[in-house]
């Protein structure tokens, strides 16, 4: 996968590292912005309310 | 190579890549919402200061319009977790609004209102606001300041229960269908630290209420690490009001 990658790059070997590192740099950039906080939000690891089951819920 | 060969070298780099997504995943949660965190809440504290300052100093505390959801509407100070500590209190407790700093259960009392100021917090990662609330002591005080003045509670002792223990944010804390008679302070947060197992509650009642007009006596405001109100100073220009906030940054 990675090796593909690598030959479809154009340029000389110190290009493609840099295309790669930018490509990195992308793809982690997309993460922080919208992935990471997006599963943040759905597992279940950092709640910090109290909250009734919703059958009873009064308040929260 | 065979076809399969090649099939089992791409499902490996898959691999890989997923276990290094996980880790960019776990620093950022424990390590970069920090960092991201302290900087925006030192900046919406500020920002309260500035827009309290501006406003004029003659409402009754308990009578604030009810914030929106996800408005930033006052800011709590816990004088026990340092003198500068200072965290912004938005409108609403969904987990969104727990990352930009303390969330106010929505329904619940307003600062120095009778019934219950609920709020929560984290306790790790975003800031962790709640970072060291099991250092709270009973008899500590919390200040709640808002558009109107300040709400000084004194706290009570904290203690850890279950998840949906929600008769804690009642208008009379832990009685419910008692019509309250007092205003109290509620902090939540999660127990232990990087988990979600439990949470650590802490109840208070208000002890004092101080205009803004009236501003905070020198006392209490040297342990907050704020400026003393204009007439416990002796002076009755309201203008040291716009400078608190530069010495509430943590």
């Amino acid at each position: 996968m990675y090796a593909a990658l690598w030959r479809h790059l154009p340029g000389p070997t110190w290009v493609r590292a840099l295309l790669m590192l930018v490509l990195v740099v992308l793809v982690l950039a997309v993460c922080v912005q919208w992935l990471f906080p997006w599963v943040a939000d759905v597992v279940p690891f950092n709640e910090q309310t109290v909250e009734a089951p919703s059958s009873v819920r009064s308040v929260g | 190579m065979t076809p399969l060969s090649r099939l089992v070298g791409v499902f490996g780099e898959l691999l890989l890549t997923l276990g290094a997504l996980v880790l960019a995943f776990v620093a950022w949660q424990l390590w970069w919402t920090d960092v991201a965190a302290n900087a925006s809440q030192r900046e919406a504290v500020t920002g309260l200061e500035r827009t309290f300052a501006d406003q004029p100093a003659d409402q009754p505390l308990a009578r604030i319009p009810t914030p929106k959801p996800g408005e930033a509407f006052a800011v709590l100070r816990l004088p026990r977790l340092g003198t500068g500590y200072a965290t912004p209190v938005y409108e609403g407790t969904d987990k969104r609004t727990l990352t930009q700093g303390v969330g106010h259960y929505r329904g619940t009392a307003l600062p120095g209102e009778i019934g219950n100021f609920a709020v929560a917090g984290h306790r790790m990662t975003y800031g962790g606001p709640f970072r060291m609330m099991e250092e709270l002591r009973a008899g500590d005080l919390a200040v709640v300041e808002t558009v109107a003045g300040y709400a000084v509670y004194r706290l009570g002792p904290s203690y850890i229960t279950s998840p949906d223990h929600f008769v804690a944010l009642e208008p009379t804390p832990e009685q419910p269908g008692v019509a309250p008679t007092k205003a109290s302070i509620t902090l939540t947060a999660c127990h232990p630290k990087y988990a979600s197992t439990y949470r650590m509650i802490v109840h208070g009642t208000l002890a004092h209420t101080y205009p803004r007009s009236q501003g905070l006596p020198a006392d209490l405001a040297r342990q907050l690490g704020l400026p003393a109100g204009p007439t416990a100073s002796g002076k009755a220009t309201t203008a040291p009001t716009t400078t608190p906030t530069t010495k509430a940054g943590r």
